[in-house]
């Protein structure tokens, strides 16, 4: 992928905000926008970013999903495999809720929207970069299910019983 | 019919009537709700100047509480709905409506629902006015008059001229866009082998988009901004056609202005229309010469309801019809990897013409490009890792684009409009029941898998799971509750329009549609509501 706006290697302070937990919301925002597109958000993608949670506070929905988010939160593979595991397998996760926030931002507001517009490559080298990100994500998807599959089961299990038994 | 000439409703329907009695010498009087449009932001830029220029451009694009955010969901539409056009959809406090079966919209908005259209102008044929008590010959004039009140562009010597009949005032198509023009070089390349084996004939879109100048307005400048509301007029809305009717001196437009219901005498006459300020809630009566009901199918027939239960009558208006729609995505194998034009149109430029044995069996398929609309509605629907999604969408977004697959319907009798009452007889809602046909999957699914067919032979790949049938009410689409036909019982609309059993109460919109073959309605309705007025004071 090519980056909108080059990336540097020390972090770029969030706009401090009056939102509890704005400066976490502020991080993830710019985790997730790094995740998508390899692109810094500016401080106005960050406040609205912000005023969405304000206006709609998210929660988990279930054990699962608190699990999943957790693991987007840990880091990059995180992140990686939680997306590729919710991407598939558990559509209505709040991580995926957060990155189609994130995408819907980013596609709206400068700089980052010319980054979406434009491919990664002409002509029939398409088709091959696109058979390859099809393959990675097929191999992302298999270690994410490995990791995650008996993870989502047992929890899941586990809280049924809970409610079979109150 | 005399005057005033009272016309409830600044529609499609409302407003071509009223410009047509003015031009005949009549006084007319609008009652309209009218939510008024928003200033049009930045009028000269482009979609993208827009992003860049826009102080606060996630409030424009996406809304100032998120309203236009598709987030994650099985049953979401591929599109969002427009903040800057959330006025034509925004809702009158206290009209209440209980529907099953369909999810109904309403527009209390200047222009009616037309101002959210998509601008396909298709003429019903010979054939698909067989039900109506009138033929092409007569509502021809109509059409030609809409058309040069207008301005449609399109083409009568394409594959699917024998489909859209030609009327006068046609200008030349709207240029294509790259897509759009390769999706039609190919089916022109085969287009003797698809037509016969396929059934399926493709052409130019018929639209109320224009070419070049035309009466004051400029031609589209391909801003790609057409989703959010034309900038520069070159797609007609509706409310063009109401602000020259308030530049007319016998025009008297009243806003603000609900109608509820109207009086009758012992004869069958109107004699007055009563309405309600959405402001201050008070009741005010108004003579009547003429009552026109240009509210649109619903919203008449609750109005029509309403003055007879007031007169100790309580009944309903069967026959409600709606379209089925069907949404197909698809991949053009050929437009992988392009560049995206951000010069674009971003409605429909191309249609599908696929007949049957009768002629309410025609389907008719709307073919758009997708060029300028939001992304996120159609990467989040990707069943991949969202990053994979995002680079996958990077690299086919000139290659996407959507069938909109429409169906014909016909009156049943279980399909109606009432009014709920409660315990002293006074209406609360509107009911509104409507059931589409029982063998509807039938007919669908079939044509769905036709439709996949004939992309494949073109090059394009529609994914299966990906095609979505809409909700029933989201073509906002409705007619036939007030039928026309030569003779018939009262609660019925003659071949001009007259609402038996009353002299002076006339019907201009979908609700006097005795059928609702699959093309989009709204110019028919136009044609017919001028034709109305023509044979009213003509």
């Amino acid at each position: 992928m090519t980056p909108a706006a080059p990336l540097r290697a020390e972090r770029e302070e969030p706009r401090a905000q009056l939102h509890p937990g704005a400066a976490s919301l502020a991080l993830e925002h710019q985790r997730l926008a790094r995740y998508l597109l390899a692109v810094r958000v500016t401080p106005y993608q960050i406040d609205k970013y912000i005023a969405f949670h304000r206006t709609r506070p998210l929660r988990p929905r279930s054990a699962f999903d608190a699990l999943l988010m957790a693991l987007a939160r840990s880091g990059d593979l995180g992140l990686l495999l939680a997306d590729a595991y919710s991407g598939t397998l558990y559509r209505a996760s709040l991580l995926r809720v957060k990155l189609t926030l994130t995408l819907a931002i980013l596609e709206c507001s400068p700089p980052s929207f010319s980054a979406i517009d434009a491919p990664d490559r002409g002509g029939r080298l398409a088709y091959l970069h696109l058979s390859w990100a099809v393959l990675e994500a097929a191999l992302v998807l298999v270690c994410a299910c490995a990791l995650l599959a008996p993870v989502h089961a047992w929890v899941t299990l586990t809280a049924s019983r809970q409610q079979s038994d109150s | 019919m005399r005057d005033p000439v009272v016309v409830i409703g600044s529609g499609a329907t409302g407003v071509h009537f009223a410009q047509t009695a003015l031009e005949l010498g009549r006084k007319v009087v609008m009652l309209d709700v009218g939510f008024s449009k928003p200033a049009t932001a930045l009028p000269n830029a482009s979609l993208n100047q827009l992003k860049e220029q826009l102080p606060d451009p996630v409030g424009y694009f996406l809304g100032e509480e998120f309203e236009s955010l598709i987030l994650p969901d099985a049953s979401s539409e591929y599109y969002g709905f427009p903040p800057s056009k959330s006025y034509v959809f925004r809702e009158l406090p206290g009209y209440d409506v209980n529907a099953r079966g369909m999810a109904p919209l309403f527009s209390f908005a200047t222009g009616g629902l037309a101002q959210a259209w998509t601008g396909g102008c298709y003429p019903f044929s010979a054939a698909e006015l067989a039900d109506f008590p009138f033929g092409w010959s007569e509502l021809e004039p109509g059409y030609s008059e809409v058309a040069e009140r207008i301005g449609v562009s399109g083409s009568t010597s394409d594959a699917l001229a024998a489909f859209f009949p030609a009327h006068d005032g046609l200008l030349s198509p709207i240029e294509l866009d790259r897509h759009s023009r390769r999706l039609l070089d190919v089916y022109r390349a085969k287009q003797h082998t698809l037509s016969s084996s396929h059934g399926f004939y493709m052409g130019h879109a018929r639209l109320a988009s224009l070419s070049r100048a035309h009466r004051g307005r400029k031609a589209c400048s391909f801003s790609g901004r057409c989703l959010w509301g034309c900038p520069n007029q070159a797609l007609y809305t509706p409310s063009i056609t109401l602000e020259l009717c308030k530049s007319h001196p016998n025009f008297e437009y009243i806003g603000g202005a609900r109608a509820d219901h109207f009086r009758f005498d012992a004869g069958n006459r109107v004699t007055h229309v009563v309405f309600e300020s959405v402001r201050g809630g008070e009741s005010i009566t108004r003579d009547v010469g003429t009552l026109v009901l240009c509210a649109g199918t619903l919203a008449s027939g609750r109005i029509l309801l309403e003055s007879l239960l007031r007169a100790g009558v309580q009944t309903e208006l069967t026959g409600l019809m709606d379209n089925r729609q069907v949404l197909m995505p698809f991949v053009n194998l050929r437009q992988v990897g392009e560049a995206f034009e951000e010069r674009s149109y971003q409605y429909h430029q191309l249609a599908i013409g696929v007949p049957g044995e009768q002629p309410l069996d025609y389907v008719h398929g709307l073919i758009t490009a997708l060029t300028t609309a939001m992304i996120h509605p159609v990467v989040q629907t990707l069943p991949v890792a969202a990053r994979t999604a995002l680079a996958l969408f990077r690299n086919i977004h000139a290659a996407l684009g959507l069938v909109n697959i429409n169906f014909a319907d016909t009156r049943r009798a279980d399909n109606r409009l009432g009014l709920e009452l409660d315990a002293r007889g006074r209406s609360t809602r509107l009911l509104v029941d409507y059931h589409p046909e029982p063998h509807e999957a039938e007919r669908v699914t079939p044509m769905i898998k036709r439709f996949r067919k004939f992309l494949a032979a073109i090059g394009c790949l529609a994914p299966p799971n990906m095609t979505r049938w809409r909700a029933l009410g989201a073509s906002v689409h409705y007619a036939g509750t007030l039928p026309m036909c030569e003779t018939g019982p009262d609660l019925t609309t003659d071949r001009s329009g007259r609402c038996r059993p009353f002299d002076n109460l006339l019907c201009a919109d979908g609700s006097t549609f005795p059928a609702l073959p699959a093309k989009n309605l709204t110019f028919t309705l136009m044609a017919n509501a001028t034709r109305i007025a023509h044979a009213a004071f003509g």
